[in-house]
């Protein structure tokens, strides 16, 4: 962890021109954009260098807090549900009126409905605090993007999203979970849309090549051209629980960043001093660890 | 006889609830909220599947009840219930040994299949033990 906080800071440092919020791990390709990128951006200015656990430690605080709550629910449900299947069984057994006992087991299929909506919500909040282990495999990259581009133009029908697959040939396959990427993805890419209504949002991807030139990851960028992120938002921006948007959860990019984390990757924020922002997602190339 | 069930929950309504199923059911059944009385029971009667609650107390030392009954009951099937629970420690339960686990709120049409085939299974267990005996 030391080194690794380290190689963070050090990453920082190198950076002095940028507004960045992130997680890394080591042995991932750095994600800071490349030279070329740079200078067609307006100069950026460091807000802070986070330590890198917090918000992990912050997302198992979290879980933790789900897990409690679904035992504290859970178990009077499953007291509550029980003897409404009870009363239920004894009702069929017991009432001769068919139209009277219709009645009765209307409302009970009614309160049945609302404890099950009850667990729906408890097993939402634990998976979206607790991600598990990620199953990790070679991963086309593209084919995420395209899964996850095609499900946000679907919820966010209005939205602009530019995705130029560039030398798509060269990508090489990366060492993912698809179904977490795809997620990743689609949370970033959401963000961006909601950012920017009818401005663009768009899609880079390279391979990021090591010292010697080969291929040590593959770096996705997405931009949008919003408001940007205001300077107290960008050092919680990856905290559990906290949106700036109304009835969200706040727990999409925590779980992002765990996602990430788990897989060996990285997920960083930046912002410029003009409109909008870029998220940056790293993932190692396949072959270098496995 | 009767099949004998005995169910470990410190939520009382909840053990009252299965105790009313099974014994609709034609099970005889015990009921107990903690750790050291269903120990207890253990040592004086015989039962053939024990129903526990994973969280005891707010601890997952159901876990550790269905350890000691499946190291010193060896006719008695374990199943565990659970509101929430760590999954690896609920799967290496099942693992060494535990029949199943069952989620909260579970459906009583499930819990009656569910001990049914714990019956069935610990019944088969004893005949092929005895005929390999014999």
């Amino acid at each position: 962890m030391a080194r690794k906080l380290l190689r963070l800071t050090l990453i920082m440092q190198q950076k002095p021109a940028n507004n960045v919020i992130s997680c890394g791990n080591q042995g991932i390709p750095r994600l800071s954009p490349s030279r070329g990128t740079r200078k067609s951006r307006q100069p950026l200015q460091v807000v802070r260098a986070p330590r890198e656990s917090l918000a992990t430690e912050r997302l198992e605080a979290a879980g933790r807090l789900a897990g409690w709550l679904a035992h504290q629910i859970n178990n009077p449900l499953g007291a509550i549900s029980g003897n409404t299947q009870l009363l239920a069984r004894r009702l069929q057994r017991d009432i001769g009126d068919p139209d009277a006992l219709r009645a009765y087991l209307r409302h009970l299929e009614a309160i049945q409905s609302q404890i099950e909506r009850c667990t729906r919500i408890t097993g939402e909040v634990l998976s979206f605090t607790r991600p598990g282990e990620p199953d990790l495999r070679k991963t086309d990259v593209l084919e995420v993007i395209a899964e996850a581009v095609e499900l946000v133009r679907y919820v966010h029908p209005d939205s602009r999203i530019a995705f130029d697959p560039g030398n798509s040939a060269e990508l090489p396959e990366v060492r993912a979970d698809g179904e977490w990427l795809a997620r990743v993805m689609f949370e970033v890419l959401s963000n961006a849309a909601q950012a920017c209504p009818k401005g663009p949002v768009t899609i880079e991807v390279e391979a990021v090549p090591d010292r010697r030139g080969r291929s040590s990851g593959v770096r996705i960028r997405v931009s949008d051209s919003g408001p940007g992120i205001a300077d107290d938002v960008l050092p919680r921006i990856f905290d559990p629980f906290f949106s700036t948007r109304d009835k969200a959860r706040g727990l999409g990019l925590t779980l992002s960043l765990e996602m990430m984390r788990k897989m060996g990757g990285a997920l960083e924020v930046e912002r410029s001093n003009s409109r909008g922002c870029v998220f940056t997602i790293g993932i190692p190339v396949w072959g270098r660890q496995n | 006889m009767l099949p004998r069930v005995l169910v470990v929950d410190d939520e009382m309504e909840l053990g009252h609830v299965l105790s009313d199923l099974l014994e609709l059911e034609g099970c005889e059944v015990s009921v107990c909220s903690d750790i050291t009385s269903a120990r207890d029971k253990l040592a004086g009667d015989k039962f053939d599947v024990a129903m526990l609650d994973v969280y005891l107390s707010e601890s997952p030392i159901g876990l550790d009840l269905a350890r000691h009954i499946l190291d010193e009951c060896p006719d008695t099937s374990v199943i565990l219930m659970t509101g929430y629970a760590d999954e690896a420690e609920v799967d290496a339960a099942c693992l060494n040994g535990a029949y199943t686990c069952i989620a909260k709120p579970f459906s009583l049409e499930d819990v009656v299949k569910v001990v049914g085939m714990a019956l069935e299974r610990g019944s088969a267990e004893r005949n092929s033990v005895s005929a390999g005996s014999g």
